[in-house]
């Protein structure tokens, strides 16, 4: 299990991943650290087909909007190229470069796995 | 205690393919035909907003505003260009409308334009991913056809939706846009089409998406004592800030910036959603058409789909939705499509519409820029 640092609002509770000035709930500025569990379950996914230019060689790739166990969306990669399902539960494998990569939940997988390493966010852009 | 404030004149290109003529081109023509559609002396016109996103990325050109100005001969106005991705023109009425009810000013004019069509498809989809959080939700791949894939998926799983009925918008709107002057796509499609056509990102198919477009739109507004019987009154203009990044909502089913923009332009206009009976609403993608039509108050949250597959949103239904064909078929200039929605309601409220929706007298527009992060409600009463 990967564990993510990110940030709990002192005035509503609400947990970001990302870091912003302000609470997008509640415009607070008051943010405290907090431990995210990395876990969280499938909200929607696609299949991207058609990118940009750049993107082109990367086709199909899936994309999932993950609601993480401490309540925050996250748009995230999905290295199989079929989707899982809506509901199931998966796990931040690795951030690069901002991208937040999922993979299956080894619980949920019940498999004899290795836990992967403790991520570490590198980027000013995630707390 | 605010004045009135009227629409006194409209003016639009055809939308689709104007591959010879230049940005400024467009935009002084729509607005040329809005300054002699209101009949008024140019000269009265004090400020000139002109909406455009994509000119400075893919042509090189900035400065929209002035040079607008001087295609007009627009001599002593405030030349001014607004930004917000699709929303960009609905700004610009948006700030006249209230320069105008303050009495601060009396004439504006608005113009929205943009080329899409003349540039190559990988550089234009670039260029509108730059409507996107880039750092983050662009840097993960995210494209517009897969920010409303989602939302279809999880409407699906949360209500039920089915993806036929989400291909009647399309079916719909292609049929309306088929009897509209104005519109890119004259041809109506079926559903199975809809169905059948190439996968964009799953399930959103190409007939689910809105195509480039280049054409320009304006609308001259005025205080309301200055109109005729011509006149189209606005009755309010409502913009609101949703999230420019997409998961920063906490629900993608329904969009807060368009709940609240169409609540308090119900508010300030006194009316309910039910008493409008023209509706031109933002359907970049079919599913968009669905969730803002339950967002602005027209169907049950939820039921868009059955209520959209049964007919409610076409002629003879509850409230006609995008009877120009909306930006599904009539197409999507992103910078001209909030002053053309607001053209396209005013002929209707006119009883001019060459598809015309039988006594329509209250219209609304919707706008949405980037991840609805830019939303334009304006509420709109003929004479």
């Amino acid at each position: 299990m990967s564990k993510v640092q990110g940030r709990r609002c002192a005035a509503c509770e609400r947990v970001a991943l990302y870091w912003m000035t302000a609470c997008p709930n509640c415009g607070s500025r008051n943010w405290l650290p907090v431990q995210l569990s990395g876990r969280g379950t499938v909200h929607s996914s696609t299949t991207v087909r058609v990118a940009p230019a750049e993107r082109a060689s990367e086709t199909p790739y899936v994309l999932l909007l993950i609601k993480l166990d401490e309540g925050p969306l996250v748009v995230g990669r999905w290295s199989a190229i079929s989707e899982p399902s809506l509901g199931s539960v998966v796990e931040i494998d690795r951030i690069q470069e901002n991208v937040v990569w999922f993979a299956a939940s080894a619980a949920s997988l019940n498999a004899n796995v290795p836990p992967p390493a403790e991520v570490e966010a590198k980027s000013h852009r995630i707390a | 205690m605010p004045r009135g404030v009227a629409i006194l004149g409209v003016g639009s290109t055809v939308f689709g393919k104007h591959a010879e003529r230049s940005l400024v081109d467009l935009a002084a023509s729509a607005g040329a035909e809005a300054i002699a559609d209101a009949g008024i002396d140019a000269n009265r016109i004090s400020h000139l907003f002109v909406g455009n996103f994509l000119g400075g990325i893919l042509f090189g050109q900035e400065l929209l505003a002035p040079l607008t100005a001087n295609e007009l001969g627009l001599r002593s106005v405030a030349a001014i260009r607004t930004e917000g991705a699709c929303s960009s023109s609905a700004i610009g009425l948006n700030l006249a409308y209230s320069l105008i009810a303050s009495g601060a000013i009396d004439f504006a004019l608005v113009i929205g334009v943009e080329k899409m069509t003349g540039a190559p498809t990988e550089k234009y989809t670039a260029a509108l991913g730059a409507a996107t959080d880039v750092s983050v939700e662009g840097a993960a791949g995210l494209t517009f056809p897969a920010f409303w894939a989602m939302v279809l998926r999880r409407h699906m799983y949360e209500y039920g939706t089915r993806r036929e009925q989400v291909a009647h918008v399309a079916v719909k709107n292609r049929r309306n846009g088929a009897k509209n002057d104005k519109a890119q796509f004259r041809e109506p499609v079926i559903i199975e089409d809809v169905l059948q056509s190439r996968l964009i990102s799953d399930p959103i198919r190409r007939l689910d998406c809105c195509p480039a477009t280049d054409g320009a739109a304006a609308v001259l507004l005025g205080p309301a004592e200055a109109g005729d019987s011509r006149s189209v009154d606005l009755l309010a203009s409502v913009q609101t800030t949703g999230r420019a990044r997409f998961s920063d909502y906490p629900d993608v089913t329904t969009f807060s910036p368009t709940v609240e923009a169409a609540n308090r332009a119900y508010r300030v206009a006194g009316i309910t959603p039910d008493k409008i009976s023209v509706v031109e609403l933002h359907d970049c993608f079919t599913i968009a058409e669905l969730v803002d039509t339950e967002d602005l108050g027209l169907l049950p949250k939820g039921r868009g789909g059955a209520g959209i597959a049964d007919g409610l949103t076409d002629f003879g239904g509850k409230t006609v939705v995008n009877p120009s064909g909306g930006l599904l078929s009539k197409g999507h200039p992103v910078g001209a499509t909030g002053c053309g929605q607001v053209y396209e309601v005013v002929r209707q409220l006119r009883g001019e519409h060459p598809n015309q929706v039988p006594g329509a007298r209250l219209g609304l527009t919707h706008n949405g820029g980037g991840t609805q992060a830019v939303v334009c409600v304006n509420i709109l009463r003929g004479r």
